[in-house]
């Protein structure tokens, strides 16, 4: 099992005014691959920002954040970018597909944005992990709310990341869809992917390997959680 | 599949507002394009009726030198006249290679133009008129048979306007005089095809201006003796020169004024456009900041975004660029008929102009103009941070 992730007293402090925000105050995990980790807390608790930092959106105040061997701290922007490109596929809790294009045009967008030559069949081969064959050339706006997320995971999927990082991936879904997503979150951690999820639902929380619990911008142990108060 | 193909793609989610934004530049750029032909055809079309009179000179009668000149070129009433003797005077000038008087008069028919009623314009000519004029040549018919026949020869549309054919005759109302076709020019694309022409001294038996003339056209041997010759005949009493080289740069003045208001319009249909295009992309930018957000998030530089929102206003831009310039082509001719009917004085022939140049010279400053107007919004759009920009709307 490589390490994917790796933090190390990870701080993000942020000046609103006269008040230094705390968002992040030391904080210490690491991730490998064919790993699921869930990071859970409440509103506030630094879940978004730890996600940002991880997903090379944002750079940390101070501590030390390896992604897939490389230390980041510090990184520019176009070099946060190339390690985004490489290592990093991300869904949200909504698809954020773009409506006037096909499935398989969606998938293809992070190909044009690496400036990789495009491969057709890397394409189809995600569409198919994701359950989505034959759906290929039907525009995204067509689909079920379910099926627009399994396109988003195709898209993330695309270049080979090294993790996947999900930011509420079932929040606005049905029972059946976030078991269906669950399986296939399982799915990708059998291939080896490791797979980093920022959640509310417990349920999915739980069908992961490992919980962290955030709070006031600390991992605390789970009985200190107020998520469970 | 490219960023141009999503940047077309975005366009077609808003069908309308793109429509519209694209049409402004349209309208904008077909404003430019029949500015820019009328400013080639204009100056070709006069310069053409102006050589087709086929003299350098016009000596009138004292009065307004380009009223006079107006009325020799398209004709009709209102001329003042001068003494024959005038041109029995100066035709031996030996600085003088071909001169032909003329008398010009309208006449009110009432059933002309379908009984609507209109005024037929009748030149006298001599011989001499055909000289200057070597181009003029008979679709039908001859010379007439003496200098005072009740003869005519009609330009080729007056006669295909009332429908007439040699051997013909033709009455003058109000002179109550019938006259006989003897022939019909060919098309010429000058004012002398709609003209009805007679001899001189018939012209002036019935319409009673015996020895008067409206004027008289000359060419010179040389034509830099121009300015000595119109020197000399200043002296002639009652009479004026007119070079046509001045009259052509006199219209032509008048008309830059005229063009210099157009061109205000153009500019201001030209910023309003781009003030439209600015807000249509800007909007649709902040329509789709989670969007932007997340093409970040999935591996796009602040480059890529500037790019393909750049290529969005490019692509309204070019497209109304091209509807401008299909419109303009389309609508030339319905502009035409409005310029002509503004303007004091249309020469014949096409006066709006549309050339390959005025065509790629629109385009391109289409384009230009989505170069500049897309900068703002594809800056804004660029600088958005990714989960900023994403969870905007969550």
């Amino acid at each position: 099992m490589v390490k994917v992730i790796e933090a190390s007293g990870v701080k993000k402090h942020y000046q609103r005014g006269p008040e230094t925000v705390r968002a992040l105050d030391g904080v210490d995990f690491g991730i490998s691959s064919g790993e699921m980790a869930a990071i859970v807390g409440p509103s506030g608790s630094g879940k978004t920002t730890l996600m940002n930092l991880i997903s090379c959106l944002d750079s940390p105040t101070s501590g030390m954040l390896e992604i897939a061997g490389q230390d980041v701290t510090g990184f520019s922007e176009s070099q946060l970018i190339e390690i985004r490109r490489k290592n990093i596929g991300f869904i949200f809790q909504r698809p954020h597909l773009i409506p006037t294009l096909t499935a398989r045009e969606n998938v293809e967008l992070p190909f044009i944005f690496s400036k990789q030559k495009m491969n057709g069949d890397v394409i189809s081969q995600k569409l198919d992990v994701v359950g989505l064959r034959g759906r290929n050339h039907i525009q995204v706006r067509m689909l079920s709310g379910g099926d627009m997320q399994r396109v988003a995971i195709a898209r993330a999927l695309v270049l080979n990341p090294k993790v996947l990082i999900a930011d509420e991936p079932t929040a606005r879904f049905s029972t059946r869809v976030r078991i269906g997503m669950t399986e296939l979150f399982r799915q990708l951690v059998r291939s080896g992917l490791a797979v980093f999820i920022a959640t509310h639902d417990l349920d999915l929380a739980g069908s992961c390997d490992r919980m962290i619990h955030l709070q006031d911008g600390v991992i605390v142990p789970k009985e200190m959680s107020s998520l469970y108060a | 599949m490219k960023l141009l193909m999503i940047a077309f793609k975005n366009l077609k989610r808003r069908k309308l507002r793109s429509l519209f934004t694209i049409g402004g530049v349209a309208i904008a750029v077909a404003v430019l394009v029949s500015l820019l032909g009328f400013s080639a055809g204009y100056k070709k079309a006069l310069t053409n009726d102006i050589d087709k009179m086929g003299y350098q000179v016009l000596v009138t009668a004292k009065g307004c030198p380009y009223e006079a000149a107006t009325l020799m070129l398209k004709g009709g009433g209102g001329l003042r006249y001068m003494e024959q003797d005038v041109y029995n005077g100066i035709v031996s000038d030996e600085r003088i290679d071909k001169a032909t008087p003329q008398l010009i008069h309208t006449v009110y028919d009432p059933d002309r133009l379908d009984g609507r009623g209109g005024f037929a314009l009748y030149v006298g000519i001599m011989k001499s008129h055909l000289e200057l004029k070597p181009w003029t040549k008979f679709k039908s018919g001859k010379w007439f048979t003496k200098d005072d026949a009740d003869e005519v020869i009609m330009g080729f549309e007056a006669a295909e306007l009332e429908q007439r054919s040699v051997g013909d005759k033709i009455f003058i109302p109000g002179i109550e005089k019938i006259l006989t076709v003897v022939g019909i020019f060919e098309r010429t694309g000058t004012q002398d095809d709609g003209v009805i022409f007679l001899p001189l001294k018939s012209a002036q038996q019935l319409f009673d201006l015996k020895d008067k003339i409206s004027g008289i056209g000359i060419k010179l041997k040389n034509i830099e003796e121009l300015g000595q010759f119109e020197e000399d005949m200043y002296e002639v009493p009652g009479t004026q020169v007119i070079s046509m080289a001045q009259v052509k740069g006199t219209f032509l003045n008048l008309v830059s004024s005229a063009k210099v208001l157009v061109t205000s319009v153009a500019i201001i249909a030209v910023f309003v456009a781009a003030i439209g295009v600015v807000n249509t992309i800007l909007m649709s930018v902040f329509e789709r900041t989670q969007e932007i957000g997340v093409m970040k998030a999935i591996g796009a530089s602040k480059l890529d975004i500037f790019r393909l929102i750049w290529m969005e206003t490019i692509l309204v831009c070019t497209l109304g660029g091209i509807a401008g310039n299909i419109g303009a082509l389309l609508g030339g001719s319905i502009v035409e008929r409005v310029v002509k009917g503004l303007l004091p004085y249309a020469p014949e022939g096409q006066i709006v102009l549309i050339t390959p140049t005025a065509l790629l010279t629109s385009l391109i400053g289409a384009i230009i103009l989505g170069l500049v107007a897309g900068i703002y919004p594809a800056y804004r759009a660029s600088s958005m941070r990714p989960i900023e920009a994403i969870r905007s709307g969550e």
